[in-house]
């Protein structure tokens, strides 16, 4: 708590993220909510476990990661969609920014509120490879190999950093609509079907451009999955091309979103001098 | 110490605000007086830093509002015309949440707390969730949220407007406290009478014109005042009614019943003393004379009209 207090100290803004950990997770007082949330959590993770565990050879492993792909997409839009425009709806907005409070720290403080849900996600991808009989292992007795026949821990490592700036960029493009919508309802759809767009219809637009066929390009998050799985004949390189990609325009959207909330207080030097 | 220098809005080529310049000492509460659309929130946001000026500026403490807008922001209280609660949060969660973001230490964090809610009366609901208070207890809350960081100006937009007469008489109360403690707080209203009884500055906009600004006897002086003569009589009330007619400075006389008489009287006091004598030597019983206050209604009808015309 203390490390968090001393980030709260550089970005004030963290505080609402702090306070919807503690209404979720916080055992203090009685806190009926929490102890439900964390109980249901618990049985369905063991739940998930045990059942891998059990059954790991009707399952094939690799559905973990579509799995957690779509998932982190989803919980970032429902964490994030509501960040600003919910306090243009509620009208808050006006009060929020007479705090003294940068754009910056207001977007990337309301930012982290999608980190808990993510961490939660990603942990348990690894925990399901474990479960499943230590991944590697498991790929060999199904006759599977990885891609390039690369070591095993950096094919983990590129495969959760693949996931990781999946969800940033999820997270930033929702937060970029965010940014621009007055309505909650409105930022979530926007936000959906962006999401969609960029990762179904752009992708397949690009590749039958560019590759003369209409697929799933080596562009897509997909297609760096599946060439470190060695599903495709693309090289897992492109899963580092997919990592970069997204990592650089979600700090785009984060950019845009900033901009668009300094724009919001009209004062001058309010994003600047601070 | 606030000090308001020529602040100037315009939308386009719509001028909102026109020059407005005042000055503002701790201590002071400050009613902000004009009709629906005279510039009071335009004004109020560019204080708030909301809105930039076209030109002229304001500094509080020495900070100007356009150059060093965070130092401002640490000093200020702004509460819209409009709650903007968060309501899926318990009370003392949105004071926490509001003492964070203003970088209030995380020690003095629960002591702040306490003391805003016993301020704003609002301790016995500091559990409840703030969708679960009434209107009145809101306005507090939001006033008790514009109080966490102890500013030294409060920007409060017609804070009494859709409150019940109880709920508007302590946050009356609650302001004149909080002036006691040295704040400088501008409130706001479209209705004079409103504010004059706690407020000790007074001023009035119209179509983004400050007409007049002061205390509130000041600006009541500086028109032709008229006042109200209220003569209560044992009978005869009629009589006299039109005894008074057409005496001098009298304006007008309306008959308030068997025993009661009403003038527009716009003499001196000496004047009064006058009338007085020879509505007493006119052998009328006359039991009581009343001299109403100052109508503050007229005072600004009086003062508004001026720009329209
Ligand atoms: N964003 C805006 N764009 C154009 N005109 C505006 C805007 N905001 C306010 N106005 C106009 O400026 C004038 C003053 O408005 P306002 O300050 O809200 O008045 P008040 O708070 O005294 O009722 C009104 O005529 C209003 O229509
Ligand atoms: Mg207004």
């Amino acid at each position: 708590m203390s490390l968090w207090m001393r980030w709260e100290e550089r970005n004030p803004m963290l505080a609402e993220t702090r306070i919807v950990l503690r209404r979720w997770l916080g055992l203090k007082g009685d806190n009926l909510q929490a102890k439900l949330v964390i109980a249901a959590v618990c049985v369905v993770v063991l739940g998930i476990i045990g059942a891998v565990a059990r059954y790991s050879f009707l399952v094939d492993t690799t559905v973990a990661f579509p799995i957690a792909w779509v998932l982190l997409g989803l919980v970032s839009i429902i964490t994030l969609h509501g960040a600003l425009a919910r306090e243009r709806e509620k009208r808050s907005m006006e009060v929020l920014l007479t705090t003294p409070l940068t754009a910056k720290q207001i977007v990337l403080g309301k930012l982290t509120r999608a980190v808990p849900a993510i961490t939660a996600i990603l942990v348990c991808v690894p925990v399901f490879l474990l479960a499943s009989g230590l991944g590697r292992a498991f790929f060999k007795e199904n006759g599977l190999t990885w891609g390039d026949n690369l070591p095993a821990a950096v094919v983990m490592v590129a495969l959760l950093g693949y996931l990781v700036s999946s969800s940033f960029f999820a997270m930033c493009l929702t937060m970029a609509v965010s940014a621009m919508t007055q309505r909650v309802a409105a930022s979530l759809l926007l936000s959906f079907a962006l999401w969609i767009v960029v990762y179904l219809i752009v992708p397949i637009i690009l590749s039958s451009i560019f590759w003369g066929e209409a697929g799933i390009s080596m562009w897509h998050p997909m297609a760096a999955f599946f060439a470190l799985v060695g599903f495709s004949e693309y090289s897992s390189l492109s899963s580092f091309i997919v990592i970069g990609w997204q990592l650089a325009l979600g700090a785009g959207l984060l950019v845009f979103a900033i901009r668009r909330m300094s724009r919001e207080t009209q004062a001058a030097g309010a994003a600047v001098s601070g | 110490m606030l000090e308001v220098l020529n602040l100037h809005k315009n939308y386009g080529s719509f001028t909102a605000v026109t020059d407005v310049s005042f000055t503002l000492e701790p201590g002071d509460v400050f009613g902000f007086i004009g009709s629906n659309g005279a510039g009071k929130t335009t004004t109020i946001k560019m204080l708030a830093t909301l809105l930039e000026p076209t030109h002229g500026t304001a500094r509080l403490d020495g900070f100007d509002i356009t150059e060093h807008p965070l130092e401002v922001r640490k000093r200020i209280g702004y509460m819209p015309d409009f709650f903007g609660l968060y309501d899926d949060v318990k009370v003392w969660e949105y004071l926490d949440y509001f003492s964070a973001l203003y970088s209030v230490p995380v020690k003095d964090r629960p002591g702040v707390i306490d003391n805003v809610l016993e301020l704003t009366d609002l301790t016995f609901k500091r559990d409840a969730m703030v969708a679960s208070l009434s209107r009145g207890m809101q306005q507090r809350l939001c006033l008790a949220r514009c109080l966490v960081h102890d500013p030294t100006l409060l920007l409060l937009d017609e804070p009494a407007s859709g409150l019940d007469p109880r709920a508007r008489a302590e946050l009356k109360e609650l302001l004149a406290e909080l002036g006691r403690m040295g704040k400088i707080i501008l409130v706001s209203s479209h209705i004079l009478p409103e504010l004059a009884d706690f407020c000790n500055k007074v001023g009035i906009i119209e179509r983004g014109n400050m007409l007049a600004f002061g205390g509130v006897d000041e600006i009541a002086r500086g028109l032709k005042s008229i006042k109200v003569l209220e003569f209560r009589v044992m009978d005869r009330a009629s009589e006299l009614s039109m005894w008074l007619h057409g005496k001098p400075n009298i304006q007008n006389t309306y008959l308030m019943g068997a025993t009661t008489v009403k003038v527009d009287f716009d003499g001196s006091h000496e004047n009064q003393v006058e009338l007085v004598r020879a509505i007493v030597n006119a052998g009328y019983p006359v039991m009581e004379v009343r001299e109403e206050g100052v109508d503050l209604e007229d005072v600004f009808l009086n003062v508004t009209q001026g720009a329209l015309n």
